[in-house]
């Protein structure tokens, strides 16, 4: 009986660390940001006296209306350009071709390398004195002046430039797996009926990789929206706050301004919106999938 | 006829060709630019330069000597490693759950380990510095570890856990009628046949320690514990030289790579175990 006992509880006690590690880092502490929110607190999170909804204002301001337009824009173009190019690299990498293996390792390299060295070396390689890319763009004759990519007008563009070159590998990897899973019959069927290139793709491959790209799409929203050191690496939200997305207005309302009330009002916000999101984009998928 | 089909397998492969080079440069651009600028002398930084035009090691020297990057490197080994190991243990022994026994719960928990792969390190954070100040675990290695390590554990559970379903339980049985514990069973019979996921898993943990760069830049604050990326990211703000920059940033990416070069094999199919299911 005893024995019984115990080998109901083990999967339990396999489980306890990952549970304890869930409780530290994510419960409690999303537990104090909710009540942070409706609260006066001190830098290290002392509570003063409670502030009801006065935390939550700052989020019908136009400030941060257009904060959050500006990481939308960031959010879709960023993910739209990583499933374009993603999508064609798969593509052009999943039926065999001489060099495969060394394209398939060089493909993935952005993957590896962390936020802020990307942010670093972009920086330097896109500054507009002497840049390699202006260097090049002048040399070529095709500019005559030196572009400033970090410049108020071109930033944005130029960070989600630096996100798509950061994130298409993770789908390269999504989709090339996926493409592995399609039987060689579909095709050979697909060829009799005379459905190739375009059709092929259209009506055939896209269908069935559908399901893999609505998962990665949903990851590679919810990180999106939340990528702090790439962009405040490279820009700090500026110049003239071109770049200041939802992470870093919380991180600066939070360390900078000591505002930890309002820090964490928009963070819940932040966290309600990413999960509402992923939940239908997942809730669509299996619907279909069934 | 036969002629049309191989002008057309020759234009398909030109068409792929020319995708893959396009992105392999840009791919390698930053990488490259880095690497040559690593190499340029200080006063030479102004020339235009496609190629490396000198070979000045010595950057490297200097960095090292002139800022502290071993302290830097030697913070950013402690939270890659420290957070591969924790993340290893935890996934496996979580993982070996979900995948031999049924219980209460399990689809629950399985459902939590898909959600908290969506909690960003922004959101936490804040309430995170609080509770590290109130609990004294502030500056300290093992705080920036324990966050980085549930920012990296749930890919690696349901990679594990996923190649756990594939072993057959039947070694684990006849080793439980030699009297072997279930833990027992699964560092002697499971793990030794799991090596490419525990692999993966180490790849996957390591290089999320190694991108820790909020963690460590919020919830520490003396010199010991600044990491490479926070250390370089503070020495760009300075206004340290370029070329400096570009050594730092070249060491710092070296690790990664070799992990990742070493480990690729595993790698693909280990990314993507969570998203298909």
């Amino acid at each position: 009986m005893n024995l019984k006992r115990k080998r109901k509880a083990l999967p339990y006690i396999f489980l306890v660390p990952a549970i304890v590690i869930i409780i530290m880092i994510f419960a409690i502490p999303l537990f104090n940001l909710l009540w942070y929110s409706f609260a006066k607190v001190d830098l290290i999170g002392n509570f003063n006296s409670w502030a009801g909804f006065n935390n939550y204002k700052y989020l019908v301001t136009e400030t941060f209306t257009k904060t959050l337009g500006r990481t939308m824009i960031w959010v879709v173009c960023g993910i739209a350009g990583i499933f374009l190019v993603g999508t064609i690299l798969a593509l052009a990498l999943n039926k065999p071709i001489p060099g495969r293996g060394f394209f398939r390792t060089v493909v993935i390299i952005p993957w590896v390398i962390p936020h802020v060295f990307a942010g670093t070396m972009w920086s330097w390689v896109l500054n507009s004195t002497n840049g390699i890319v202006n260097t090049l763009l002048l040399d070529l004759g095709l500019i005559k002046e030196p572009i400033s990519f970090l410049g108020a007008e071109l930033a944005l563009a130029t960070v989600i430039f630096i996100r798509i070159w950061k994130g298409v590998p993770f789908l390269v990897m999504s989709l090339l797996s996926a493409l592995q899973t399609i039987p060689a019959e579909v095709e050979e069927a697909a060829k009799l009926d005379g459905a190739l290139g375009w059709k092929y793709f259209w009506h055939i491959t896209l269908p069935l990789l559908r399901p893999v790209m609505v998962m990665s799409g949903t990851i590679l929203m919810a990180w999106s929206f939340t990528i702090f050191d790439l962009v405040y690496v490279i820009t700090g939200g500026g110049p003239l706050n071109a770049t200041e997305l939802l992470s870093i207005t919380i991180y600066k309302k939070a360390f900078i301004n000591g505002d930890m009330g309002g820090a964490s009002a928009i963070a819940i916000f932040t966290m309600l919106f990413v999960s509402v999101i992923a939940f239908f984009l997942m809730k669509r998928n299996s619907k279909e999938a069934d | 006829m036969k002629r049309k089909r191989r002008n057309k397998t020759i234009r398909d492969y030109i068409v792929r060709y020319l995708v893959i080079i396009v992105w392999v440069v840009i791919a390698l651009l930053p990488i490259y630019t880095a690497f040559i600028t690593s190499l340029t002398p200080f006063e030479k930084l102004g020339e235009r330069m496609l190629y490396p035009k000198y070979f000045a090691w010595e950057n490297y020297a200097e960095v090292v000597a002139q800022t502290p990057m071993w302290e830097y490197l030697k913070a950013s080994v402690i939270y890659a490693v420290g957070t591969s190991i924790f993340t290893i243990i935890i996934s496996i022994l979580a993982a070996y759950a979900l995948s031999r026994f049924r219980f209460r719960f399990k689809v629950a928990f399985m459902m939590l380990i898909v959600a908290i792969q969506v909690i960003p390190q922004i959101v936490i954070v804040t309430p995170l510095y609080g509770l590290s100040n109130s609990t004294g675990l502030y500056d300290t290695y093992i705080v920036v570890v324990l966050a980085m390590v549930a920012s990296a554990i749930a890919n690696p559970i349901l990679l594990l856990k996923g190649f756990f379903d594939s072993i057959s339980s039947t070694l684990e049985e006849a080793a439980a009628v030699d009297g072997c514990t279930r833990l027992g069973a699964l560092v002697k019979i499971i793990l030794p046949i799991s090596l490419p996921a525990v692999t993966t898993a180490f790849a996957l943990s390591f290089f999320t320690g190694w991108d820790a760069y909020l963690y460590p830049m919020i919830l520490t604050s003396s010199p010991g514990k600044v990491s490479m990326t926070v250390g370089l990211s503070r020495m760009k703000d300075i206004v340290t030289p370029w070329n400096w920059i570009m050594s730092g940033t070249i060491i710092a990416i070296i690790p990664p790579i070799l992990i990742y070069l070493i480990a690729q094999k595993y790698l693909i199919e280990g990314l993507t175990a969570g998203s298909d299911k």
